[in-house]
This record gives C-alpha cells, sequence and structure tokens, in this order.
C-alpha cells in the first residue's frame, strides 16, 4: 500500500534550497575574504545571503496553516527539528543581515570597513554549515518515510548547498557589469571557486548514487521512491533535471577550469554553469520530497 | 448542535491552562492540562433530548432509537432488542446526515422548466401539482382507462405506507407495480414457493436459518455476513453479524461460492470462484457425490418431499392412480400406492431402479434426478464452472455438507433473477437442501412458529363507501398486499395456465412495451428509480420519454428525478409513521415475533409531505375524498392492523415505548404448517412446472428445459474472446441500494478501504494478459447476451452502448468477470458528480425473461473491454 | 490514573464502515463533497494478498495509536502534540502552527491535515467521553463489538484480558514507537 506524502511540496522544496543556497553564498564569502580571493566575491556572496536566507524564511512562514503562530515553533529544541532550525535560521539570518548591512553601510568607505570581524565570521560559518546539515535532518529523522531516513542526507543536502552556492555566487559575478570586468582581469579566485565546484559536483554525483543504491534496497517503501524517481513518475525530472542540468552540464563546463591554461573566463558558459547549479539544486530539493512514501512493510504477512 | 458549543469552550480552556502553562515555563507538556479537570463541559450523550422510537430505512427497517433536541436529531442508535442490542449500522448516521439532512435535499415541489431530462426546474406549489395530476387523472378515468395513470413503487420502507397506495390503487382503478421488486426477489420467491409452498416462500428467500447451530454451509452470491437478510429486519449487518459472531462461537464455517471475493465475504473461511450462471453444474455435482457416498437423508427425503414419487421413465411424467393421486412404491407391497402427504415415511428412493406400474416403466422422482446428475461429477463441474480447483475441492465440500448434516446447509441468496437460468439454478440449490435434510432441523433453515401476521389493512365499509367496481376480484400482492388481478403484473399469473408464477412479485417487462403502446400514459414513482434500475436502460428511457406525465417523489436527486415533469418532496422515514412485524431469530437461539413502529421523530421537513397526504389529496380532487380523508396515517391505519394480527398492544404505545417483543424457544417441526405444493410435499419433482408448465399444450413455456420439472444445468450465453467478459454486480456492506447513493458519508473515498466503489473491477492477471494497468481508463462495450443467442433475451436494443471508466485489479475475481458495485455509477447530473465516475449496469443489460419465475436477468451482460488510456 | 490503550479483534470486524462514519459525523470532521479532501480520523487499510484463487482480503482500521514514544510528539516544534498522563497522546488545537511535521512523522498515517482549519488533528480516543464514563463513538457504535479500549495498566481491564487472551500485537514495533492500539485474529 504505496502513499506518497503529500503534505510538503514546492514551498518546501524552495525553502531548503533557497536555504542551501544562502549557506553556499556565506561559505564562499567567508572563504573567499580568509583567503585574500577576489573582493567582490566576498561581497557578491555577502549580498547574497541575507536575501536568499530571507526568502527562504519567507516560505516557510507561508507554508504553516497558522503563520501568526510562528513564534510557537521556538518553543522545543530540545526535541524537534524544527524548533531548532527556527532558532538556527534566525541567528543566521540576523548575522547575515547584520553582515548584509555593514557591506552596504560601508560601501563606499575604507576597504575592510565593510567587512565584520573575525569572531562574527567565525560564528557565521558554525551557523551556515549548521543550516545546511539541519535541512538534511529534518528529513532524515522521519523514520515514518524509509527514502528521507538517512544519514546521507545531511551530507548530500551540504554538498549540494556548497554547490548552489558557489553556482549563484558565480552567476551574478558574470552578470554584473563592474564585478564581470573585475572577475575577466583576474580569473584565478573564479578558476579556483569551478575547480572546488567540480569538485563538489562529483562528490554529490557519489553520493546521489550511492543513496538511491542503498535506498533500492531498503525495503518496500524506500525502493518505491527510488523507483519512482528513477523511472516512474520523477525520472524526466530527476534525470534531467537532477542530473543533466544540475550535474553533468556544470561538471563538463567546470572542467575547462582544470586545464592549467585557462585564463580566458567566458562569462555565457559561466552564467549557464550557476544556472544550471541552480536548477539541479531546486529540483534535487523537490524529487526528494516528491518521492517521500511512508513506511508500507505489512506485519500480518 | 450542543457539543459544538462544548468543544469551543474545550479550546477556551486549553487556551487558558496553555497560557498558564507558557508563563510557568514549562516544557514538559503532561503538566499543563492532564491534571486540569473539565468542570462544565457535558458530552454529546448527556440528557439534554429525547430519544424516540423509530426506524431506519436505509437498507430495510432496523429499529432505530432518534435523539431529539430542539427538533432536530443530533444522534441515532438502535433498540436495545434481540438482535440488535442497541446497534445501527453507518447506513443509519449515513442516512441522517446525509439524507435526511441533506444539503441537496428536495424540500418543496418542483416543476420541470427545460426539456425532459435536463434536469432543469424550478419550485411551485404543491397546489400546482395537485392540479396537475389531479386534472390527467380526471382525463383518464372520464375516458374510461384510470389505469393509464401507474404508481411505481420499489421499496417496502423508504416510502410511506405500502398498504394505503395498494388500497388507493384499487379505489381510484389506477395501476401499480413493485416494479423493484422483481429484479430483487421475484423469481426467488417463485422457486421458493413451488419447491416448498407459498408459505415458507418468505422465509426461505429471506435466509431464515438456525445459523446459531450451524456448522458448515455453502454461501453464494451474496455478501455474507454484510448483507444478509435477516428475517424482515435488515440487508445489512447489525442485526444478523451478532447472530454470526454467535455462530462463530459455535463452530461455523462457510465456503463463499462468487465469481467476486465479496466484501464481507473475505470472511469465509474458504472461496469458491465461478463462472457466471453455472451454479447448477456445481449443485449437481455436490448431489452427485452426496448420492454416491450415500450421504443424503433417506427417512427425510422419503417423509418429507416426493422423492419416492413415480414418473413415467420415458417421458418423465407423473404417474397418478384413478383419483388422481400422486404414486409411490410401496416395497412391502410391491406395488405402486398413492402418495400420501407429508409426515409419514413412505415409499422407496428407487435410486437406480425402475419399476413397472400396470405395464408403464418408471421412476422415482429421485432415480430420475440422479441419472441427471451422474453426469455431473466433479471433474464435469470444474470444468463447466471453470473452477480454479481439482475435483478434489468439491468432493471436500459435498463431504463436508454430508458429515455435519442436518446442521449444513447451501444458500443461493436473496437477490436473484440473474441469468435466464436462475430457476434451475435455485431449484438445484433447494435440492441440495433437501438431500441434506436440513429444513427445520437445529442448523438448519427454519420457519419462524410465532408471527404477527399482518393483513393489508385496507379500510372497509362502513368506515369508507363500497368500493367502485365491487365485483373487481383482487388477488395478493407484494408484502401481504392485494392488487386487481387485471394489474399488468398479476393477470398473466392467472390465466389458465398462468403464465408466470402468482408469488412473483412484478412483470416489469409488461409495463414497457405498455408504455409505447399507450397503455400507460403518466407515472407516479416513490421510492425507486426505475430510470437505471431495470435492466435495459436504453429501452427504459425511450419507454419513459413518451409519457405524458412523470411525478416522482423523492428526497434527494437521482435519474428519476431528472426525467420528471413535477418533484413531489417526501417525508423521509424518519417524518411519518409506519408499522412492521416480523420475527427475527437471535443470537440467543430464540424467536423474537416483533411489532414495531416507525415513527415521526422530526416534522417533515420543509414542505415534504408522507406519499398518504398526496395521493389522499389527489383522492379528494378526483371526487373520490371519501376514500381517504378520514384515514387516520398515525395510528388508525395500524391499529386495525395491529387487531387483526391478534396483538392488544396499541401503536401509540408501540410509538411512545419502543418496539413490543414476545420471546419464544425454537421448535424445530417440519409440519408446523402444511405444504401446500401439488404433492403435499417438498418437491424435488416439481408437480407444479410439469403440469403448468413444461408437458401443459397451453403453456408458452411448454417443453423449455428452464421449465423442466427437476433441476437442470441450462447454459447461457457466453464470452468468446479474450476480451469479452460477463459484467456483473455486487453489495457492500456500507451500500445498499437507491438510499445509500448520492449521501455523502458514505461515498468518500476514505470510506472504501480496499473496495473503490467506482471503478470496474477485472482479474489482475486478465488485466495484464489484455495490457491494462491498475487504474487505467477501459472502454466497456455491451456485445451480449443478444436475442439471436438466447431465445429468453426479449429486447437488446442496447447493444453497442459504450462507457468509461477506471478499472482496479483484484485477485479475488474470476478471470471471466468483470465487476461492478451494484447502483454506484450513476448518470444523473443532479447527483454528487463522484457518481459519474462509474458506469450504470442496467445500461449493459438487455432484457431478459425467465419463464414463468419471471426473473429479468440483471446480470446477464457480456461486455468487450478495452484499454483506452492510462 | 489510567493508561489508555485499544485492542481492535478482528473477527468481529464485518466492515461495515460505522466507526467510520459515526467518528466523521460526530467529531465535525469535514466531508469530502465540501471539502475537497478525505479526511478521517480512522484509516481503513484492507490490503488483498495472495494469487487467484488462493485470496485473502484482510481489514485492519487504523487508528492513531498513542504510541508510548510517539514520533509526532517528537517532531512538533511547539508541543501541539503531548503525551498526557493518562496515556492518550493529545493534540492541543491552540497550539498547531500547521507545519505538518506530525503528519509526515506518523508511520501509521494516523493524523490529517485539515486544510479547512490549517491544522493537524487525529483521534484522541474520545478523551471527553471517557472522562463522562461514556465510550468512544467506534467503541459504543460498533455492530460487532470488536472495539475496546481501557486501562492497560490494569491487568483485569477488559482491553488487557483480550490482548492477553487474544495474543493481540500492534502494528510496525520495530519502528520502536510502543504504540498502544492492539490488533487480534488478523485473517
Amino acid at each position: 500500500m504505496i502513499h506518497v506524502q503529500t503534505m510538503w511540496g514546492w514551498p518546501i522544496a524552495w525553502y531548503l534550497f533557497l536555504a542551501g543556497v544562502s549557506v553556499g553564498t556565506y561559505i564562499v564569502a567567508a572563504y573567499c575574504q580568509y583567503s585574500k580571493r577576489q573582493d567582490h566575491l566576498v561581497k557578491i556572496g555577502i549580498y547574497l545571503t541575507a536575501p536568499c536566507l530571507g526568502l527562504s524564511i519567507f516560505l516557510l512562514w507561508l507554508d504553516l496553516g497558522h503563520r501568526m503562530r510562528f513564534p510557537y515553533a521556538f518553543l522545543r529544541p530540545q526535541e524537534s527539528w524544527i524548533s531548532i532550525g527556527a532558532w538556527l535560521l534566525t541567528l543566521f539570518f540576523i548575522l547575515a543581515a547584520f553582515q548584509w548591512l555593514k557591506q552596504f553601510f560601508n560601501r563606499d568607505n575604507q576597504p575592510g570597513t565593510d567587512k565584520a570581524a573575525g569572531w562574527v565570521w567565525g560564528l557565521g560559518i558554525i551557523l551556515a554549515l549548521l543550516t545546511a546539515i539541519y535541512t538534511g535532518i529534518l528529513l532524515g529523522v522521519v523514520q515514518a518515510i524509509p527514502f528521507w531516513n538517512t544519514a546521507i542526507l545531511p551530507m548530500l543536502f551540504l554538498i549540494s548547498a556548497l554547490s548552489t552556492g558557489i553556482g549563484a555566487v558565480l552567476l551574478v559575478a558574470v552578470i554584473l557589469k563592474k564585478s564581470r570586468e573585475a572577475v575577466q582581469s583576474n580569473t584565478e579566485g573564479f578558476h579556483f571557486l569551478a575547480k572546488v565546484d567540480g569538485i563538489l559536483v562529483l562528490l554529490e554525483i557519489a553520493c546521489l548514487a550511492f543513496y538511491l543504491i542503498i535506498m533500492a534496497k531498503s525495503g518496500v517503501a524506500a525502493s518505491a521512491s527510488t523507483h519512482m524517481i528513477t523511472s516512474g513518475s520523477l525520472a524526466a525530472a530527476f534525470w534531467l533535471g537532477v542530473v543533466v542540468i544540475g550535474l553533468l552540464i556544470p561538471f563538463i563546463l567546470e572542467f575547462k577550469s582544470f586545464k592549467a591554461n585557462a585564463a580566458k573566463l567566458n562569462v555565457t558558459q559561466t552564467a549557464v554553469t550557476g544556472i544550471c547549479l541552480l536548477l539541479g539544486g531546486l529540483a534535487l530539493r523537490y524529487i526528494i520530497l516528491a518521492a517521500g512514501i511512508y513506511e508500507a512493510g505489512s506485519p500480518f504477512i | 448542535m450542543a457539543w459544538k458549543l462544548s468543544r469551543r469552550s474545550f479550546l477556551k480552556w486549553t487556551g487558558i491552562s496553555v497560557g498558564s502553562g507558557m508563563v510557568l515555563g514549562a516544557s514538559s507538556n503532561e503538566l499543563r492540562l492532564s491534571n486540569l479537570v473539565f468542570a462544565d463541559e457535558p458530552p454529546q450523550n448527556e440528557d439534554s433530548g429525547t430519544w424516540k422510537h423509530t426506524a431506519c430505512a436505509m437498507c430495510l427497517m432496523c429499529p432505530m432509537q432518534a435523539k431529539v433536541e430542539n427538533e432536530k436529531i443530533v444522534d441515532v442508535r438502535g433498540e436495545d432488542i434481540y438482535p440488535w442490542k442497541g446497534k445501527v449500522c453507518a447506513k443509519a448516521y449515513g442516512g441522517i446526515w446525509g439524507r435526511v439532512y441533506a444539503p441537496d435535499r428536495i424540500l418543496y415541489p418542483l416543476k420541470r422548466a427545460g426539456e425532459r431530462g435536463e434536469g432543469k426546474f424550478v419550485r411551485c406549489s404543491w397546489d400546482e401539482v395537485l392540479d396537475a395530476v389531479s386534472t390527467k387523472l380526471k382525463e383518464y378515468i372520464n375516458a374510461g382507462h384510470p389505469e393509464w395513470f401507474e404508481t411505481w413503487w420499489g421499496c417496502p420502507v423508504q416510502t410511506d405506507n405500502m398498504y394505503f397506495i395498494h388500497y388507493w390503487a384499487r379505489i381510484t382503478g389506477t395501476g401499480i407495480s413493485y416494479m423493484h421488486g422483481q429484479i430483487c426477489f421475484g423469481d426467488n420467491t417463485a422457486e421458493k414457493a413451488l419447491t416448498f409452498g407459498s408459505n415458507r416462500a418468505g422465509d426461505l428467500v429471506g435466509g431464515t436459518a438456525d445459523y446459531v447451530n450451524c456448522k458448515y454451509a455453502l454461501i453464494a452470491g451474496q455478501n455474507f455476513p454484510g448483507a444478509v437478510f435477516t428475517p424482515g429486519t435488515t440487508c445489512g449487518s447489525s442485526a444478523f453479524f451478532p447472530v454470526f459472531l454467535k455462530a462463530r462461537e459455535n463452530g461455523f464455517r462457510y465456503t463463499l461460492v462468487d465469481p467476486k471475493l465479496t466484501d464481507s465475504g473475505a470472511l469465509a473461511d474458504d472461496w469458491l470462484p465461478l463462472k457466471p450462471g453455472s451454479d447448477a453444474a456445481l449443485m449437481m455435482a455436490i448431489a452427485n457425490v452426496l448420492i454416491k457416498d450415500h450421504m443424503y437423508d433417506e427417512d427425510f427425503l422419503l417423509t418429507y418431499t416426493n422423492a419416492a414419487q413415480l414418473i413415467n421413465s420415458e417421458n418423465k411424467q407423473a404417474i397418478k392412480d384413478s383419483s388422481g393421486n400422486y404414486m409411490v412404491w410401496d416395497s412391502s407391497k410391491n406395488s405402486a400406492v398413492a402418495m400420501n402427504e407429508a409426515g409419514t415415511k413412505q415409499g422407496d428412493l428407487g435410486l437406480g431402479k425402475s419399476f413397472d406400474v400396470n405395464g408403464v416403466k418408471c421412476q422415482t422422482a429421485l432415480g430420475a434426478w440422479a441419472e441427471i446428475v451422474a453426469e455431473y461429477t466433479p471433474e464435469k463441474a470444474v470444468e463447466v464452472c471453470v473452477l480454479p480447483f481439482t475435483a478434489d475441492k468439491i468432493i471436500e465440500i459435498a463431504h463436508d455438507l454430508g458429515n455435519n448434516r442436518p446442521a449444513s446447509l447451501v444458500s443461493a441468496g436473496f437477490t436473484t433473477g440473474r441469468y435466464t437460468n436462475w430457476f434451475q439454478v435455485l431449484r438445484t440449490y433447494s435440492l441440495v437442501n433437501l438431500l441434506l435434510g436440513n429444513i427445520e432441523r437445529p442448523g438448519g433453515w427454519y420457519f419462524p412458529k410465532h408471527k404477527f401476521k399482518l393483513s393489508s389493512g385496507w379500510p372497509a365499509p362502513p368506515e369508507v363507501p363500497e368500493y367502485p367496481d365491487p365485483e373487481l376480484k383482487v388477488v395478493p400482492g407484494p408484502w401481504g398486499n392485494k392488487m386487481s388481478i387485471k394489474s399488468l403484473d398479476k393477470a398473466p399469473c392467472y390465466t389458465t395456465p398462468p403464465k408466470y408464477h402468482p408469488d412473483t412479485v412484478a412483470l416489469p417487462w409488461e409495463h414497457f412495451p405498455a408504455i409505447k403502446e399507450g397503455k400507460i400514459k403518466a407515472l407516479f414513482s416513490t421510492a425507486e428509480n426505475s430510470a437505471i434500475t431495470q435492466v435495459n436502460t436504453t429501452m427504459v428511457y425511450e419507454c419513459l420519454h413518451q409519457l405524458e406525465l412523470i411525478v416522482v417523489g423523492e428526497q434527494l436527486p437521482k435519474e428519476f428525478v431528472e426525467l420528471a415533469d413535477y418533484v413531489i418532496p417526501e417525508a423521509s422515514y424518519v417524518e411519518r409513521n409506519h408499522l412492521y412485524t416480523f420475527t427475527a431469530l437471535g443470537q440467543d437461539g430464540r424467536e423474537h415475533a416483533t411489532a414495531m413502529m416507525r415513527s415521526t421523530a422530526i416534522k417533515p421537513q420543509g414542505e415534504s409531505q408522507p406519499v398518504s397526504w398526496f395521493l389522499t389529496e389527489l383522492g379528494k380532487r378526483i371526487g373520490l375524498g371519501a376514500y381517504f380523508e378520514n384515514i387516520d396515517q398515525q395510528y388508525g391505519y395500524w391499529d386495525s392492523m395491529l387487531e387483526e394480527a391478534g396483538l392488544s398492544v396499541k401503536s401509540k404505545e408501540l410509538v411512545e415505548n419502543g418496539p413490543y417483543q414476545e420471546s419464544y424457544p425454537m421448535e424445530y417441526n417440519v409440519l408446523s404448517m402444511p405444504i401446500p405444493t401439488r404433492s403435499g410435499r417438498f418437491e424435488i419433482y416439481s408437480n407444479e412446472l410439469a403440469e403448468n408448465c413444461y408437458y401443459n399444450e397451453a403453456s408458452p413455456w411448454k417443453e423449455s428445459l428452464l421449465v423442466y420439472p427437476l433441476p437442470l444445468y441450462v447454459p447461457i450465453a457466453e464470452p468468446k474472446n479474450q476480451d469479452e467478459f460477463y459484467l456483473v454486480s455486487g453489495k457492500a456492506t456500507w451500500h445498499q441500494k437507491n438510499a445509500t447513493q448520492d449521501n455523502r458519508y458514505l461515498m468518500e473515498s476514505g470510506i472504501e478501504g480496499g473496495c473503490p466503489y467506482m471503478p470496474v473491477y477485472l482479474n489482475a492477471q486478465k488485466a495484464k494478459d489484455l495490457g491494462i494497468k491498475e487504474n487505467d481508463l477501459i472502454e466497456l462495450e455491451c456485445i451480449g447476451p443478444l436475442e439471436s443467442e438466447d431465445e429468453w433475451v426479449l429486447d437488446d436494443c442496447n447493444m453497442g452502448f459504450k462507457d468509461t471508466v477506471r478499472v482496479h485489479l483484484s485477485e479475488g475475481l474470476h478471470p471471466a468477470v468483470a465487476f461492478t458495485h451494484f447502483a454506484a455509477g450513476h448518470k444523473s447530473k443532479l447527483m454528487l458528480s463522484k457518481v459519474r465516475e462509474g458506469i450504470v449496469h442496467s445500461e449493459f443489460v438487455p432484457l431478459s425473461v425467465e419463464p414463468y419465475g419471471g426473473g429479468c436477468g440483471k446480470n446477464y451482460s457480456i461486455v468487450k473491454i478495452k484499454r483506452v488510456g492510462g | 490514573m489510567a493508561r489508555y490503550g485499544m485492542v481492535i479483534d478482528l473477527k468481529k470486524c464485518v466492515r461495515c464502515r460505522t466507526c467510520y462514519v459515526t467518528c466523521k459525523i460526530f467529531h465535525n470532521i469535514p466531508n469530502e463533497f465540501e471539502s475537497g479532501h478525505s479526511y478521517s480520523r480512522i484509516r481503513l487499510v484492507e490490503p488483498e494478498v495472495g494469487q487467484y484463487p488462493s485470496v485473502r482480503r484482510f481489514f485492519i482500521p487504523v487508528h492513531c495509536m498513542h504510541c508510548d514514544n510517539a514520533p509526532c510528539v517528537e517532531v512538533c516544534p511547539t508541543g501541539a502534540s503531548y503525551l498526557a498522563e493518562n496515556g492518550i497522546v493529545r493534540f492541543d488545537p491552540e497550539k498547531c502552527i500547521g507545519c505538518k511535521y506530525c503528519i509526515l512523522a506518523c508511520p501509521y498515517q494516523a493524523r490529517y491535515y485539515n486544510h479547512e482549519t490549517g491544522m493537524a488533528d487525529k483521534c484522541d480516543f474520545c478523551e471527553d467521553r471517557l472522562k463522562a464514563g461514556l465510550k468512544p463513538y467506534c467503541v459504543q457504535t460498533c455492530i460487532g463489538n470488536a472495539i475496546t479500549v481501557g486501562d492497560l495498566d490494569d491487568p483485569n481491564s477488559e482491553v488487557s484480558q483480550i490482548i492477553k487472551t487474544e495474543g493481540a500485537v500492534p502494528l510496525y514495533p520495530h519502528l520502536g514507537t510502543k504504540p498502544k492500539v492492539y490488533y487480534c485474529n488478523i485473517k
């Protein structure tokens, strides 16, 4: 008796996706800041984080049945991952917003005055990583839906968060004239990000493959979910959206960055890479939600 | 409603306590509410209303109490009498909240405002309807043909005072027909009457058996125990299930014989799926084993049946002596003697023997049948019935029946007339029961000894004037009623010889040509939906469209409402009075003779009125008011019936105090009543069939195998190709009939569980062979049986009818069969749209009529199926 | 303090759906034809098992299991779902924010989301009625008296006796939810 969950759909998929993007953009910003890579990449990262996170929180809030009661959601962080998430998202958002504002209001001032102190960044990195992992644990603790009930999900979502974050930064970096020029004149940081993402994509492919293979053998419900994704009603979305668009195309395009003499920056290809990574991340979240099938083994036979 | 308020207070309490809990800052939820007492919250069932005694009508008439608060029914429950012990089922609840209080209930008269069948109506006044109808009546009466106006009714409990409507027909000279009754159980009654006697037919048709002491039964073609017709009470679970549970405690087992693993039939110990229409072969194979292995009750057969009756071995006609008596062979005298009435063991069973009676070679009735049955070995039955088992299974079943006799029985079910050969099928079931000797024995068929017998209650002069046409003969009608011998339903039963058995309850197929020929011009339909319950919907609609006037009485929309010129709002079954009597067999192993009143728990809602009021008003307008207007429909009518039945209790007492019951121990006595068959015995060889039909020169059924005096297997038309199926229908426990359809509480997808109500079912493997997957869209096309294939098919104008529907695959279905839930699908646009997801079964069933018994082959349909979408 | 549990004896179930309909009506749960959704506090599970002709069809009414280790309690961010001292897993409609996590977390799919109220809902063993000394609706109206609710901590209570004598078992015990609804004679 296969029952697919119908409670969490697109609003939650967007929420998970955007939260992941904001984590990725923040980590990119943090890394670029501390490895002294191009400052415009740091700026882009910070400018993207709070809005993406804010939007994701807004969508989460929209999905509630009783929106004005949302303060109650903070009440049980000792057990409920939604409560934990509420705290994490709030703290992360406050920090990200603070960094956004500092950056914005100090944009014409002395370089360096628009950046936060070291401990803020440190805290931010912790909150970001926890947020990404949390989005996976949120689903991961649900025993009732075997396809979600795995530690692989937090890992997968973390990798995807970082990857989509890089994608967002790359996309914005080549779209905005000022930063495009900056990147074109010094492609080192850019190529570094592309390489990192190339590795992340490989990791994601491995993780995803591992996830599906394990799930295919984990009982009636989990294998039905896997089937739905690989050859059932979600197959087109999965193979096209997640695999081809979200993983293969970016990887092929990023592969060029691994070549030693890849000095020239191709704007179009970079933009496409960014868009594909983002689409793939969204598709991944949605498919995993849509393939959530309740425990279906019968104990009576 | 009271409980809604208490819920809000509950919420208020929790709000306060939650607030204070939060203030206390405790994160342990248990402390917040569990120690607070809900000081002033009265739960729903506290005494803030009155429980009134009334009855349900969603299948038959379970006694029911309705709690009335501020003139609204807020709760229902059963009466605490045997066998209900306080219970009523889901349908009772659905009936109140999904029918009586349905948001789309018809509460005022409606007049058609478009083409007939368009379903467009405007509100009108009662006066307008009464004027229109009485004008038509006067027209017909003046033309000398009041019978051009007919009343059709179908459900004895959904309609008001079924006796009064027959009386009204008698007085006005209009026609009347219990249209639905015939496709429900008409030919079953006829078969039981001629095998066991008319006085036993009702109880046998109702399946009255001593299940509490029964050890093993073969239950065929029914949703058992969920929709079993317990004596005069229910077609549902509430009365029979407690008895069933007691039977189970005592070791009762049963095998379900049915092409489908029926809804509650899944509780059976075993399931024997067989090809539709082939039951006779199965029964004959069982008889074959019982005879071969000497597992029949010889004493019973010789004492109570005509097993030993002598017939001519050549022409199989009965041998009679010079005084016209049937004969048996007396071995002590070595000659044939006159057969006595039942009660004395007499004669020689004569299996395998022949006798010489005045030079004529003779055999016994059982001997002759044994010869026929000898051909039906278990192996042959496996082949004919397309059973997915070996012959051993049949032998096992036969032995189980034989070893447990007489506490074993075979039951063919209540609803009937399934195929043209059904009469013979029923005969084979009856004969197996006779072989087992299970009549009036512990664990077998049983006839309650204590009954309150109701007559029709018709008022007579001087209470009312002398009846018009005083010479008009009336004959028995359905449910103890009376009707004119000239009525379409009865005239053919009183010809010489009778064309149809007089105990059939209606002859629907006589009415449709009559409409076409202008012999019926106007129709009043109450508590029935012949538009789609009669077979061959194409033909039915053609006829209905020809009528000058259609008036339909109802509470909820349905096809007949859509076709009506006027719709009158009928008072529902809790808004009027009606008397019922029956004797139920209880789980305590006793007879409970019961008299009960359905009563007016709430007044008729909106402008609705009981049908008796409508007919009385009509009667007044056509100058016959004196016959109707002084009748007290609340109490007076019923008091006279109670008195006639020998009861001193008054209807008002029944209304105020609830059902009156007298309880008695069961008494097993085969001859508690005479056996009014021709031979005075239970008939293995039916002398009535022989003399009225098979050998009768004047009978239209002469020499038809379907009326052969010994039961035969007569094949019916078959699907020929891999994509052709029998289309059969059956019931679910939470759905019964017209009354349960279009009911928002009984039709949600949540209630379906694993038995979706709207799709057509196919055997999973068969579907796979045809490339059909679960929930695909399939198209059904009606391709048979054709008039050319089966001589008893009278009208196949619906051949070629097509419809699409979703499919549900099941392993619990014979591969030759496509299954639809009875009356699930509808085509009326006025009903909940979900009903249009199903098919209308009758669209696919041509009109076929059984000789003599008059069954309308309501399952006799062959369809071609193909996949048309995903 | 009683610790409430339930036992359903399936040999006494005739599949009449009376429990389903009465629960629906008396808890005023929106009807499918009005709300567009099929909501119920009782889920009717009716699996068909086997291959023609050896087929069985089971019928299992699934209520809230009132688990002692309820996933819905664990995941609820507001405490709207909580285990009371009397063993009933309660639902506090004042605190539900409609996040739907509990509906996903229940492996028995015993909870449903009411789109009109924007909140979850589920069986509460008709606690109001229990407190008034009455039986829950499903227990009261069941044709076969198949359902019994009572104190699991009292070995002499009817529910404890039936569980013991009939060898009743709960659903999905391997999940560690410690459900308190038991079933017997499933066949």
